[in-house]
């Protein structure tokens, strides 16, 4: 096989497979974990299915593993390509759920007599260690009456578990597992025993089962409504670089800005100024990078497809064009054999079979009927007959029969060639098709296969004739015996008729036919009366001459010219004294022009005239300039 | 300070968005509209006989203007490679703009020529005329010369318009290599509609580097050895089978190749003839041409035709490929600015409203658009970490987008002319089309910024500097 068949499918794996590699880079992102309450570095590690050594090493965590609360660990993720796709097919809000748990709300705590740090972290359902580092209090936890402390709540929960009022909604369980008893869990979160012996009505020996759901919050507790506290702001960190000054998250919502991410970074910090959605690719849910995706796989895939369809259109074409090679040079020897050995009287049997295969029977009708247009007489008639013998003219009917309009306008194209009158019928409904090639064609085959009256359809007031179907229609005129007198159709209303019949009785010198003609030269279209000029022109009889001189001053200058150009053909030695008029007083170069070379074409009389104005025109360059110029005879 | 650049921000990025939207949005529909159109093209095509319009005494008078500037190499061959051409009313008419060699020399002393008596009627003002050359020998009775001082392309036509005596002519560079049967399938547009007038019918121009030509002949179809030719195999391919099809459908052409297009004589001189101040004189006369029309409230059309009619050689340098698109940008950016009046004019119709804002948009701002947002993203990773999943997602559609627009353009080439036969062409086609995004689109965009860049500062002494070298490069194609 060719290197190129092979070559080519292995760019197209290859580049399926950068595609996967690219997304598979593109996946191992980083990003923060806010680490919340009641997590550890095991939970979050089951959380991205990442081992708890490499959050460590990520994150330079001591051996104990410590977190607090609020810090940020940094994770990488890498997943398979596949999960990876199927991820970003779901949509990306999964982290951006993540980040919403992660979201902290800042309110400044006054510590009123007789608290601590331990109520306070029970308070606001936050650790005590975690109060201990935001503050940076010493180790004793020492607090004063009246001193601030700042408290970072966690958005995840409910913003009801903070009102007393509804805080039964707001009840948050435990599920014990072994080793567990209760004290443990009162360790775990900052809770007296006593409270959750109360809160869930366990037997003063504090009995718990494996599996039991704690309530580990205070559901009667009343906490102050966050309202009241005042919400301060992170401070901005300033940075200035290139001489912009920007703060941090106006510094990270910009970038993330560029290309949609649903980062942490900027979510964390609550600046919600610039949250402001770009409307139609910066959402949380990520569609647009979806339909991206969806669309780079299509492209991918129609790539592929493309590819395979350049392929197979190589070999199918390379292989057809082999039997039609094949088959022509067989059919052209076979013709030529047929034609002109005076032996060959039978045909071949094998011929029959073959023709009922289409491809060769295409390639047959093609070479018969591309002889038959150079032949006449009786080879072109030997021709005709081996068509009909092989009954190849049900095919051509068939072809007329077909819906396609080119399979179509092909079967009035044989049936023109080989004369089959019985097709006739089918022709006429198309001979002002709307679909201009079928139109032609019909045209055509009607008049070739009726040589008693071949324009019998112009009758039709409506009938279509662009330039190009009179052309191909003067063609089929020119094969057939008797051209009809075009007499009839000179003065009909509709125009391309009217005009292509005043072409054709100049062409075929219907001599007769200048007087109809000469009356069309009064017609409203300039068009039709420059065809009306020229044709008298190609005529020469003499009777429209005052005619078109007449006509001469109402015409423009493009009808003008023609009507000169008809009268210097028409040879009228009265046109002198017009001619005359036009060299010496017409403004434009062009028709003195011609006027001066219809002069010297009007022997005798006409030559006197233009040399004596060629001699008494002295200081008249121009006058001169254009009378040599017409003089010119090679020009 | 911090809302102001958050709203730029926020323009940027969405302007950015919106616009490689629209591109890739456009592209699409016009690789759609092509595609239909030109299978309808091809059917129809098959049916075509051209010997009536050959032997035809209806067919219409063509005049073959070509304008020639230090040619002295190739120019008789060349006007012999015209003479030849396949058409029943004829005249080729070779206007030598004051060239410094011996061209004129040569063409005397090979046609026999011999000056005549010619009064030209200045319809279009030009540069003074020497004199009109005819040929003693009877065979070249077709061939006019005309001998002017120097004034650029657009002056050379200008003079071989008012020479012509021709209902149309056709305005091709001396160089090109034409098919034999090209003035017919261009003529036949003009013939085709009886009740809008053609004003102008255009044609594929094909890159004939590494073709095997002889006697003016193409024999046979290569694929260019050098490598930069063959990007411009893959650009020309997609902008003339896809683009061009497309806005021939709508009507909507602007352009129509200095290489090869054949006009309305009448109407073109009703609408001034070529523009001599510009670099973009081809393109310039099509809008005027349109504007002329629509202003007169005829109705007309401007046609394409997708056969390769027209084969040329590109540069295969880059520094004369560099001085070739900085022409084009700059003559784009001229007949825009120029005809900014139709900037979404709805009295001009589709020019108006599509044609007009398309290249405004779209030929012209593209390449700016394109290297500020790279500079606007090399500012974000400067300025923080940008999200490289979704870069890498945008940079692998857009990459992707382009293979596949290239491997639909060569598609088309393979269902319709398919004139690269040897399977190893296409192969390279496709291959190409893998690198042509990164290797070859950014020189692109370098130069016409570049055009831009002389448009707004240089541009009268580079459009005299340049504007002598034509016959070389003038080949325009919107990619």
């Amino acid at each position: 096989m060719n290197r190129f068949y092979f070559v080519f499918p292995v760019f197209v794996v290859a580049l399926w497979v950068l595609f996967f590699v690219a997304i598979g880079q593109g996946s191992t992102d980083s990003f923060y974990h806010i680490v919340k309450p009641e997590e550890n570095v095991y939970r979050i590690s089951l959380i991205y299915k990442v081992s708890i050594d490499s959050i460590k090493r990520w994150n330079n965590l001591d051996d104990k593993y410590s977190v607090t609360v609020g810090m940020k660990l940094v994770i990488r993720r890498k997943h398979s390509v596949f999960t990876e796709i199927s991820r970003l097919l779901k949509g990306r809000n999964e982290r951006s759920n993540q980040d919403a748990e992660n979201q902290y709300q800042t309110v400044v705590h006054i510590v009123a007599p007789k608290e601590n740090v331990f109520r306070i972290s029970i308070y606001y359902k936050v650790p005590m260690d975690s109060v201990r580092i935001w503050n940076q209090l010493d180790q004793d936890y020492k607090v004063i009456e009246g001193m601030k402390l700042i408290i970072k709540i966690p958005m995840s929960k409910p913003a009801g578990q903070f009102h007393g009022g509804e805080a039964s909604q707001g009840y948050d369980f435990h599920i014990v597992s072994g080793e567990e008893n209760v004290f443990r869990i009162s360790l775990r979160y900052h809770i007296p025993v006593d409270s959750i012996r109360r809160w869930n009505n366990l037997d003063p020996n504090y009995t718990v089962r494996i599996g039991q759901r704690l309530i580990v919050s205070n559901p009667g507790l009343v906490i102050p409504q966050v309202k009241d506290t005042t919400l301060v702001q992170q401070p901005d960190t300033l940075k200035i670089r290139g001489g912009t000054i920007l703060n941090d998250s106006l510094r990270k919502s910009y970038s993330s800005r560029f290309l949609p991410i649903m980062s942490e970074n900027e979510v964390t910090y609550a600046d919600s100024s610039f949250n402001r959605k770009v409307w139609f690719y910066y959402d949380k849910s990520g569609y647009v990078f979806r339909i991206i995706l969806i669309l780079n796989l299509f492209f991918l895939f129609s790539a592929t497809v493309m590819a395979a369809v350049i392929l197979f259109r190589r070999i199918r074409s390379s292989r057809i064009r082999h039997i039609q090679n094949n088959c022509r040079d067989k059919y052209r020897e076979f013709l030529a054999y047929w034609l002109y050995d005076d032996h060959a009287n039978s045909v071949p049997e094998s011929l029959g079979t073959e023709l009922s295969e289409k491809i060769h029977r295409e390639v047959f009708v093609e070479e018969l009927l591309s002889l038959h247009s150079n032949l006449l007489g009786e080879s072109a008639d030997i021709l005709v007959n081996l068509f009909y013998f092989n009954g190849l003219d049900k095919y051509s009917i068939q072809k007329v029969l077909d819906k396609k309009w080119y399979v179509k306008a092909k079967g009035f194209r044989e049936l023109a060639q080989m004369g089959i009158i019985e097709g006739v019928d089918l022709i006429k409904p198309y001979l002002n098709s709307k679909n201009s090639v079928l139109r032609i064609e019909a045209q055509m085959a009607w008049i070739q296969l009726n040589p008693d009256n071949p324009l019998g359809f112009y009758d039709n007031p409506d009938i279509k004739l662009t330039l190009w179907g009179q052309l191909n229609s003067l063609v089929a005129l020119k094969k057939i015996a008797n051209v009809p007198d075009f007499r009839q159709w000179i003065s009909v209303v509709n125009k391309d008729v009217a005009r292509f019949s005043i072409r054709l009785s100049g062409l075929f010198k219907q001599y007769e036919n200048a007087d109809l003609v000469a009356q069309r030269l009064s017609d409203d279209d300039p068009e039709t009366r420059r065809i009306a000029i020229i044709t008298l022109g190609k005529l020469a009889v003499p009777s429209p001459v005052p005619a078109l001189r007449n006509l001469y001053s109402k015409e423009s200058n493009s009808n003008k010219i023609e009507i000169i150009i008809a009268l210097i053909l028409i040879y009228d030695m009265s046109n002198i004294s017009f001619f005359e008029n036009i060299l010496l007083n017409d403004s434009d170069i062009y028709l003195r022009i011609l006027a001066a070379k219809g002069l010297k074409s009007l022997d005798g009389e006409g030559k006197e005239s233009l040399e004596s104005i060629y001699s008494s025109a002295d200081d008249d360059i121009l006058m001169k300039k254009i009378i040599i110029h017409a003089k010119d005879q090679r020009i | 300070m911090y809302e102001i650049i958050k709203a730029l921000n926020f323009l940027i990025e969405n302007g950015i968005f919106v616009f490689a939207l629209a591109i890739f949005t456009s592209y699409i529909t016009m690789s759609f509209i092509s595609g239909v159109e030109m299978v309808k093209y091809m059917r129809k095509n098959s049916f075509v006989d051209y010997s009536p319009v050959i032997s035809s005494p209806f067919s219409p008078s063509v005049s073959i203007i070509a304008p020639a500037y230090n040619e002295g190499n190739t120019i008789v061959e060349n006007i012999r490679s015209l003479l030849s051409i396949h058409y029943a009313d004829f005249e080729v008419i070779i206007v030598n703009d004051g060239s410094k060699d011996d061209s004129m020399e040569k063409v005397i002393r090979h046609y026999n020529l011999e000056k005549v008596d010619f009064l030209i009627q200045n319809k279009i003002p030009t540069k003074p005329i020497r004199g009109i050359y005819k040929s003693t020998n009877r065979a070249y009775s077709k061939l006019f010369v005309i001998d002017k001082e120097n004034g650029g392309k657009a002056d050379s036509l200008n003079a071989g318009i008012n020479v012509s005596a021709k209902k149309y002519f056709a305005a091709i560079d001396v160089d090109c290599i034409l098919e034999e049967d090209a003035i017919l399938k261009m003529i036949k547009p003009f013939l085709e509609h009886s009740d809008e007038r053609v004003n102008a019918t255009g044609g594929v121009i094909r890159i004939a580097n590494s073709c095997i030509v002889k006697d003016g002949k193409i024999i046979k179809v290569n694929l260019p050895r050098n490598l930069i030719a063959r990007f411009q195999v893959l650009e020309y391919t997609r902008a003339f089978l896809m683009g061009r099809m497309a806005w021939s459908r709508l009507n909507g052409l602007l352009l129509i190749s200095g290489a090869f297009g054949i006009f309305d004589r009448e109407i073109v001189v009703l609408s001034g003839g070529y523009e001599t101040k510009t670099v973009g004189e081809d393109m310039e006369l099509i809008v005027r041409m349109r504007r002329y029309m629509i202003e007169h409230e005829q109705k007309y059309r401007i046609v394409y035709i997708p056969d390769p009619l027209c084969w040329t050689e590109v540069p295969e340098k880059l520094k004369i490929l560099s001085r070739q698109r900085n022409r084009w940008t700059r003559g784009n950016m001229e007949t825009l600015f120029k005809h900014i009046t139709l900037f979404f004019n709805p009295k001009y119709g589709n020019l108006g409203m599509l044609g007009h804002p398309y290249w405004f948009f779209f030929e012209w701002m593209a390449p700016i658009v394109e290297i500020f947002g790279i500079l606007y993203f090399i500012l974000v990773v400067y300025m923080g970490d940008p999200d490289w999943p979704f870069f890498a997602l945008l940079v692998g559609f857009t990459y992707l987008f382009a293979v596949v627009y290239s491997w639909w353009a060569i598609i088309f080439e393979e269902f319709t002319f398919a004139r690269y036969n040897r399977k190893r062409d296409i192969f390279y086609l496709v291959l190409i089309s893998l690198i042509e995004p990164i290797v070859y689109h950014p020189l692109n965009v370098w130069y016409s910024l570049r055009g831009n860049f002389h448009y707004f500062i240089g541009n009268v002494a580079w459009g005299k500097m340049d504007r002598k070298g034509f016959s070389n490069t003038q080949k325009k194609v919107d990619s």
